[in-house]
């Protein structure tokens, strides 16, 4: 899978949240944030096209950065570091 | 060429702005009340929950249209069609299945949905946004109850993932994505759909229903704007105090004023009744009806149009929930009509009889402009943000 501008980076925990509908997507990747290092990498599963919009104003209010996402056969994968 | 592709890509590649949608869901919904009736999720709803009640025998009503040609029944389908072609063309179709615990929240929410729309006398679409666009002292009653219903909805939400997180974890899969090997699949099927919604009114008028399609054009365009925009009255209830962004908030209020102010130009030049769209729910009705709906649209992860457009989308998540609105509403309904609360749900209050035309506008106008300034204060502070 292709992450966009990014080299892949060390994946420190994933969370499958495929056919979790809005918003619990963004509220899982908030608390597995929360629990985690600066600097640690989580990496999401989510099959909800509204994850994309959601996730970047997630990062946009609370400073953890999306590193990239792709999107292959209907499953959006996310890389979100956890701010320092 | 590559001139056509950055605006396919402008259209069905990336989601559209947030608030140019709120304009266009405000202009589409001044247009259909000028046609005929403004925009609402539950009426519609309750047309097939009520053919469900009658094929059992529960409810006897010898006068119920059917679902294809009830207005209210024909925006809806016109949703679900329209998401359907936008999801399509922007190849986000694919039949999404949760784990076992979402589907149980999708039912419960749903079913909070139809009770809440009931006692407001409308969803949060024909309860709150059209209503306060037809100036109904009702609709800002809901718009009490759906605020603080979503606060109640998130709070539920982050209890259960820490307490029960089972119940939303478990194998969620996906069927019918969009494939890589062969990419055009799904926007040829998307201009099939939109090709056939197009057909429907010109159908309908051969088959003698006169005007009656137009109504699945109206609902194909909200479908349309809300799946491209992703456009959602939950996450502008929400999003303040979860992540704290106040997008869909300030879209949202900005699309109130201009549905209301194209309502108020209809009613203040007698093009339609003054009355219209107001209904007598302010009271207990809207204040609990609002809660109620407040807290389903936050378990179910969709309100009143969002859980339409989303069955369109292919969310099966959404297809309990407005299997559970339905039958919600219409049993509600027939509850509330038996033990007669239903003439107890409030007073139909038309505000420019009680504040005149000016100030009625002025409060509305106040009232949107301090709920976005409220999210876009927060969205710097993060007081009220608990993610």
């Amino acid at each position: 899978m292709r992450i966009r501008n990014v080299p892949e980076p060390s994946i420190t925990l994933t969370l499958d949240c495929k056919g979790l509908a809005c918003p619990l997507p963004v509220l899982k990747l908030s608390t597995a944030l929360k629990s985690l290092a600066a600097g640690a990498v989580v990496e999401m599963l989510s099959t909800d096209p509204g994850a994309v919009p959601d996730v970047e104003a997630y990062q946009k209010r609370s400073g953890h950065r999306l590193l990239g996402w792709s999107e292959e056969g209907g499953v959006y994968r996310f890389l979100v570091q956890r701010a320092t | 060429m590559t001139a056509f592709r950055e605006q396919y890509d402008a259209l069905f590649g990336r989601p559209w702005p947030v608030w140019g949608a709120g304009v266009l869901v405000a202009a589409a919904n001044v247009f259909l009340f000028a046609f005929d009736r403004p925009f609402t999720a539950s009426d519609g709803v309750r047309n097939w929950g009520d053919w469900v009640l009658v094929a059992v025998g529960i409810l006897q009503r010898p006068d119920l249209i059917a679902p294809w040609l009830y207005s209210g029944s024909l925006l809806n389908l016109g949703v679900v069609a329209g998401a359907l072609a936008a999801a399509l063309l922007s190849r986000e179709f694919a039949v999404r299945v949760p784990p076992g615990g979402e589907l149980v929240k999708g039912g419960v929410g749903g079913a909070m949905l139809g009770i809440g729309a009931m006692l407001a006398l409308g969803c949060n679409i024909g309860g709150f946004f059209s209503a306060v666009s037809a100036l109904s002292l009702a609709g800002l009653g809901m718009m009490i109850g759906l605020c603080a219903g979503a606060i109640i909805g998130l709070r539920y939400l982050l209890w259960e993932m820490e307490h029960r997180p089972r119940w939303s974890s478990g194998r969620g899969r996906v069927f019918a994505a969009s494939s890589t090997n062969r990419p055009a699949r799904q926007p040829i099927l998307g201009v099939v759909v939109a090709v056939l919604v197009l057909a429907a009114p010109f159908v309908y008028a051969q088959a003698g229903h006169g005007g009656r399609g137009v109504f699945l054009l109206f609902g194909a365009a909200f479908g349309f704007i809300f799946q491209r925009s992703r456009l959602c009255l939950v996450r502008a209830f929400r999003e303040p105090f979860m992540t704290g962004d106040g997008e869909h908030t300030r879209a949202a209020a900005l699309a109130i004023v201009i549905s209301m102010l194209g309502f108020a130009v209809l009613k203040f030049a007698d093009l339609k009744d003054k009355g219209e769209w107001v209904f007598p729910a302010a009271g207990a009705g809207a204040l609990l009806g609002g809660l109620v709906f407040g807290i389903g649209m936050v378990l179910a992860g969709g309100c009143g149009a969002g859980s339409i457009w989303r069955m369109g989308e292919g969310q099966v998540k959404l297809w309990v929930a407005v299997a559970t609105f339905a039958l919600g509403a219409s049993l509600t309904r027939l509850a509330l009509t038996q033990t007669g609360l239903q003439q107890k749900l409030g007073a139909a209050v038309f505000m420019p009889a009680v504040f005149g035309w000016a100030g009625a506008i002025a409060l509305v106008i106040l009232i949107m402009a301090v709920w976005a300034a409220f999210a876009t204060w927060n969205e710097q502070s993060r007081r009220f943000s608990v993610v």
